[in-house]
């Protein structure tokens, strides 16, 4: 897995846009799996996370991840990450705070 | 909207989301780390994100039409 962190500035998404999923999830101080729809996306090969609120930072990581652990992203930052699509992992959230929103898309 | 909570052995919880008891076919599947309180807990938060993420499913409420105060 690779990702690319890049905070607040304009990214550039390799990918089939046809199959391209987006979603607006609410990261709480519970880590719950994030994805972009209904459930994580079959066969994705990318997730792209945006941190919308001001203040807040979430981290990510596998279901271990705790408000301490995990890969934090900073308010208004966006990270992406390349996947395996042919291994499904889940990828988990959680708020260092309140519940927050993170525009989410997976291609 | 019904659920189902499934505790597994790697100290998670799936949830599955059905909303055709309201007659809309949408389905949702999740999982949260930890047991059925945190499921439980993480649960209103996954349905009304479903619900925005999907609000052209869900019908409008209706308008109440105009009339006299009492």
């Amino acid at each position: 897995m690779f990702a690319n962190y890049i905070a607040g500035g304009i990214i550039s998404v390799k990918g089939d846009i046809r199959d391209v999923v987006t979603g607006i999830k609410t990261v709480t101080a519970t880590a719950a799996e994030i994805f972009a729809g209904a459930t994580a996306k079959v066969n994705r090969k990318k997730l792209i996370l945006k941190n919308e609120d001001p203040v807040l930072r979430f981290r990510i990581g596998l279901s271990t991840v705790t408000q301490q652990t995990g890969f934090p992203v900073e308010p208004g930052a966006i990270i992406e990450l390349d996947i395996d699509h042919s291994v499904a992992v889940p990828i988990y959230a959680i708020s260092e705070g309140a519940n927050l929103n993170v525009a989410v898309m997976e291609i | 909207m019904t659920h189902d909570i499934v505790v597994n052995d790697d100290n998670t919880a799936s949830i599955s989301v059905s909303f055709l008891d309201e007659g809309i076919d949408l389905q949702g599947n999740t999982s949260v780390k930890g047991g059925v309180a945190e499921a439980l807990r993480y649960l209103p938060v996954f349905e009304a994100d479903l619900r925005r993420n999907f609000s052209d499913l869900f019908p409008l409420p209706e308008m109440p039409q105009g009339g006299m105060m009492p």
